[in-house]
């Protein structure tokens, strides 16, 4: 009965969300269809409907590549890295600005940080050859300076994960860093001054208040963030790695891209997409049962 | 006003012009010959591409210099027999002798002195060669047309050289500007670069036989002045003739 | 004579006449006015032109196409894509109906053409990609056109299929013709020595023609400070980290120890692989011993094609292995910074006295087909005569006017209208000679339009010292690098033996394999140790080699 009522009540609100309900089920639903054709063979002209089924064989044929597994754990390590530095980061960014008192540097320091966000990798990958070049890059020449030896970023394969962790991390800490400082705004200033009026110093306020402040923010975004576990960042690998580094670099999206399963061979490609879908989903499923258990926070 | 009197254009003797004229038709001519004689065999692939230019370098640095220096001092023996208009536009004249010196040069000046980036670098470099000629000797005959003083006949010859001093020095570069920057593959730019081409050649050929023109009929007009004619007379004929 | 009905003779026959007829009336001054329609009843808008074509069909049949046609296209007044000179001559001269069920942007169009074909709107004629046509032969979804083709190919077009070897063979499945090929010139993609010419008579050094002579090229360009700056900046050879690419690439080097990485060749009646050959060994060591001494890009293993255009820019740049067109691009980009800059052209300079092959792929980049089912297949053979006996055979201004475009509107480019588009293979070569003939003669009036304003171009260059213009005397002038791909066409290259489809086994160990292959040679350049290369040879055989050679060797037999 309460029910009933509140959806009556509520009917011009469901009726705005139908539309963004509608486009979803047209753009995100039917095309799981597709899904099928993971498990076929697929023939033009024939469709997903026509085309022969081949069980698991398209998963077999990507399992068999003898590099598979070397890849999947470089896409693990890199993509792990990546999550892990990307929470770091951009949070101790936050909390350091949230302490600076000058307006105008802080706004400069943000929008700063921001801009590489808006490079893209292949102008990024040419300005990053140079100035990490072991003979006359920048980096390496300030190096020298403290008396470190040279080092080959993009073309030693022990280095280069943390290579492609680094080049992440500066260009992307700049947009996390904007969303932190947002949730930052959402904290009570009242908090603070009972702190003070508590004898709080600045380090237990920001254990005490800011932190657990924020925490649900940076839960939502690490549960979110773990989806991406399998995509290492193919716009950055591709751009930036080479033979050299092929043992720690090759990831499973350049590796697919290289045997050229894109063109045109749909079943595999739509192997590899499940593949990693249902390893994301399960990643993210996991995340959201431990946040709600140990640390309370739903998301939805 | 005072009509001026018409004088010749160099006191005693025409043979520094003659000489100019002479050095500066004789240069276009080798010039004009080393490089047709070496594209037509570069072109049927006897000399690679890089001989022509090597062997075009060499003439055009050691030749262009000597002829240069033989420019600057038969302009300086001009600038001392003259007066007058005659003298200012031998003045102005003599810093053409600087672009058979700068020939050759115009490019590791522009590129390897000046650091300058440009496209269509050569084309630029010989443009600015071009300019150092044709700009002087461009006002050497405006001055020489427009001075009342100089006899009819060279003052003809003079506004005549105009038109062909800009016309060898200008279309040339102008085609080649429109074939490599404004309108490539465009067949009428096509046709315009044969012609080009064959006009680059006459640069200093027509100019110098025009100087040889002027110490003709100064000459001539001289030799009429001394042989008793009247000094009053002498204008009019300067036209009937 | 060509193979044209007798119906069509006669046409000829009374088109001389009145053609000759009106040059006679011409000079007479005669006052009867030929009537076209006369000469052609029906009157078509092409009459008064010479051209070549069958008995069209009667009545007109129609046919469904697809096309790509860029924004940059332009059209003459009255005319669209539906409607224009192409589809007027198909409709009127070979009773063809062609329309065009869709029209999009080039780089749309095989996305495009995959969609129309999945959800099963399959054009009558259209154009596919390689992979396209054996996913769609398998699919049957193309007509057989074996007995079209036996029956109405013309010579000319014959000619033209059969002037890259492999062309038709590759259009075959099972000994039957599923499409036309549209060929690109296989050799194109052979690798030439590209050599800074400047520099060279700077440092008056001969041109390479042993590997002893490159070598020492490479290293007085490293150490003879050539660019004359004062700074040792300058690499002797320049590599980027696709070592197989069309520009700065290997293959050329490893050519030079008769070494044909990637490639599969025939050697003691077997096929095999090149990377694992041991001509290899030689060749690697001796680029180790460059790298070691200075004459590479010390990083060249992480610089992509980008990286390595900013160091020609840069002038730093002395040699590189590449294909005939690098002046275009990328060399051409050396002049930013120095307008002297000049690279010639090289053979691939051998080991020893055998002159060494530059390797290359065939290049058959897509197929014309016929959708299976279509009532008149051998339709598309007369479109494609009607293309090559009239314009690739002949010089006849007129026609060529009325179907390329002409003078009076040189951006109108009317042969874009139609997808039957079959250039000869050997074209850049064949342009190249005829480019330098002319040349010789110092007479451009026998060459087409866009080879004309190449010799004007080359004219620039030697008559008025126009530097710009050495990208057109490296490819096309006298010894430009399109000589060299004539040589290379009669017996100094080396086609890669195997040209069909990924086996089995290669469809799923190769890249892993060809991963290997890049990092070993890179690595070994680099220093590592040669035994790598050992290593990799028996990882090479053990990892699938063994089995992907023994496929290959099935299909070769098959495919003699």
């Amino acid at each position: 009965m309460q029910a009933r009522r509140n959806f009556r009540q509520n009917i011009p609100l469901y009726l705005m969300l139908a539309p963004a309900v509608v486009l979803v089920l047209i753009y995100s639903y039917t095309p799981m269809v597709g899904i099928v054709m993971a498990f076929q063979r697929v023939l033009p002209g024939k469709g997903i409907f026509g085309s022969p089924w081949v069980g698991w064989d398209n998963f077999i044929f990507v399992l068999q590549m003898p590099t598979f597994f070397q890849v999947l754990w470089n896409t693990l390590f890199i993509a792990g890295l990546k999550t892990i530095a990307g929470i770091l980061v951009p949070v101790t960014v936050a909390l350091m600005l949230n302490n600076v008192t000058g307006h105008a540097f802080k706004r400069t320091v943000q929008t700063i940080i921001y801009l590489p966000h808006f490079l893209s990798w292949v102008i990024l990958a040419g300005i990053f050859i140079d100035i990490l070049s072991p003979s006359d890059g920048v980096v390496n020449q300030m190096l020298g300076w403290v008396g470190i030896q040279p080092i080959f970023f993009l073309g030693n394969d022990k280095v280069f994960p943390w290579t492609m962790v680094a080049t992440d991390v500066w260009k992307s800490f700049g947009f996390g860093t904007i969303v932190y400082l947002s949730a930052l705004t959402d904290i009570d200033p009242a908090l603070y001054e009972a702190a003070v009026v508590d004898g709080a110093s600045r380090w237990k306020q920001t254990l005490y208040i800011t932190l657990p402040g924020i925490a649900g923010t940076i839960i939502m975004l690490t549960t979110l963030s773990l989806g991406n576990i399998l995509n290492a960042g193919f716009d950055q690998i591709f751009n930036l790695y080479s033979p050299l580094v092929y043992r720690t670099g090759d990831i499973i999206d350049t590796l697919v891209y290289r045997t050229g399963i894109l063109n045109n061979q749909y079943g595999i490609a739509t192997a590899v997409g499940l593949f990693k879908s249902v390893v994301s989903l399960i990643l993210i499923g996991t995340a959201y049962k431990l946040a709600a258990k140990f640390a309370d926070y739903r998301i939805f | 006003m005072k009509r001026k009197e018409k004088q010749p254009l160099l006191k005693q003797s025409h043979l520094p012009l003659i000489l100019l004229g002479a050095v500066m038709a004789l240069f276009g001519l080798a010039s004009a010959l080393v490089w047709s004689i070496s594209s037509s065999q570069a072109m049927r692939g006897l000399i690679t591409a890089g001989q022509l230019r090597t062997r075009i370098a060499a003439f055009e640095s050691t030749g262009g210099l000597i002829t240069g220096i033989a420019f600057f001092v038969l302009f300086l023996w001009c600038i001392v027999l003259s007066r007058h208009g005659a003298r200012a536009a031998f003045i102005v004249g003599i810093f053409a002798s600087f672009a058979p010196i700068l020939t050759a040069r115009a490019e590791p000046l522009l590129f390897d002195t000046l650091h300058l980036q440009l496209p269509a670098g050569s084309v630029v470099a010989g443009a600015l060669a071009t300019l150092v000629f044709a700009l002087p000797m461009t006002i050497f005959f405006i001055i020489l047309a427009s001075s009342p003083r100089v006899p009819r006949n060279c003052r003809w010859v003079s506004l005549a050289a105009i038109l062909i001093v800009l016309g060898t020095a200008f279309f040339p570069i102008l085609v080649t500007v429109f074939a490599f920057l404004i309108k490539p593959g465009d067949p009428a730019v096509g046709r315009m670069m044969e012609v080009g081409s064959q006009v680059i050649k006459l640069r200093y050929i027509l100019p110098g036989i025009c100087l040889l023109l002027l110490a003709f009929f100064s000459q001539r007009f001289q030799a009429r002045r001394v042989t008793g004619e009247a000094s009053q007379t002498s204008t009019t004929q300067g036209v009937t003739q | 004579m060509k193979a044209v009905s007798g119906k069509t003779s006669l046409h000829l026959i009374l088109i001389s006449v009145i053609l000759a007829s009106l040059l006679l009336g011409a000079c007479a001054k005669a006052t009867e006015e030929p009537a076209s329609s006369e000469t052609t009843p029906g009157g078509n808008s092409f009459s008064g032109l010479k051209l070549v074509a069958p008995a069209p069909y009667d009545p007109p049949i129609e046919m469904h196409s697809v096309i790509n046609v860029d924004a940059t296209v332009k059209f003459l007044d009255g005319t669209d894509i539906q409607n224009n000179v192409w589809t007027r001559a198909y409709a009127e001269l070979l009773g063809i109906r062609l329309s065009y069920d869709w029209v999009v942007d080039s780089s749309m169009y095989n996305q495009k053409l995959s969609l129309s074909v999945n959800s099963g709107d399959i054009p009558d004629m259209f154009r596919v990609t390689a992979d396209q046509f054996l996913l769609y032969q398998e699919a049957g979804l193309l007509a057989d056109l074996t007995a079209a083709y036996e029956n109405e190919a013309s010579p000319q077009t014959r000619d033209i299929m059969t002037q890259d070897p492999i062309a038709l063979k590759s259009a075959m499945v099972d000994g039957k013709l599923y499409g036309l090929p549209l060929t690109d010139a296989s050799v194109a993609y052979a690798s030439v020595l590209w050599v800074r010419q400047d520099w060279l008579d700077q440092l008056g050094l001969p041109a390479p023609v042993s590997m002893a002579d490159f070598q020492e090229i490479s290293r007085r360009f490293m150490q003879d400070d050539p660019d004359g700056n004062g700074v040792a900046d300058t690499i002797g050879l320049c590599v980027s980290k696709s070592i197989w690419n069309s520009s700065y690439n290997l293959q050329g080097y490893f050519n030079g120890y008769h070494a044909y990485p990637t490639a599969w060749f025939e050697r003691d009646g077997t096929v095999v692989y090149g990377s694992v050959q041991p001509e290899m060994r030689d060749a690697l060591l001796a680029l180790q011993k460059m790298y070691a001494s200075g004459e590479l890009d010390q990083e060249f293993g992480v610089k992509d094609v980008n990286a390595v255009n900013e160091t020609v820019a840069q002038g730093k740049c002395g040699m590189e292995f590449g294909v005939w067109w690098n002046p275009y691009h990328p060399l051409s980009l050396s002049q930013q910074n120095n307008p002297t800059a000049f690279w010639s052209a090289f053979p691939i300079p051998s080991i020893d006295a055998t002159p060494a092959k530059s390797q290359y792929n065939s290049a058959i980049g897509s197929y014309l087909v016929i959708r299976n089912g279509y009532e008149h297949p051998e339709a598309l053979i007369r479109m494609a005569n009607f293309w090559t006996d009239n314009l690739v055979g002949s010089q006849d201004e007129a026609v060529r006017n009325t179907l390329l475009g002409d003078l009076d509107a040189p951006d109108v480019v009317l042969y874009k209208y139609t997808p039957i588009q079959l250039w000869e293979p050997n074209a850049p070569i064949k342009a190249g000679n005829a480019l330098r003939e002319a040349l010789a003669k110092h007479d451009p009036s026998g060459l087409d339009l866009e080879a004309q304003w190449r010799y004007r171009i080359i004219q620039a260059y030697f008559e008025q010292g126009v530097l710009e213009a050495w990208v057109e005397v490296a490819t096309n002038g006298p010894n430009g690098a399109s000589a060299i791909l004539q040589q290379i066409l009669d017996d100094r290259g080396l086609m890669n033996r195997f040209y069909g489809p990924p086996t089995p086994t290669m469809a799923t160990k190769f890249p892993a394999l060809q991963s290997m292959e890049s990092e070993m040679i890179i690595k070994v350049i680099m220093g590592d140790p040669i035994s790598k290369f050992d290593e990799f040879v028996e990882d090479w055989y053990r990892l699938g080699g063994t089995e992907i050679t023994a496929e290959v060797n099935q299909w070769a037999v098959n495919n003699p």
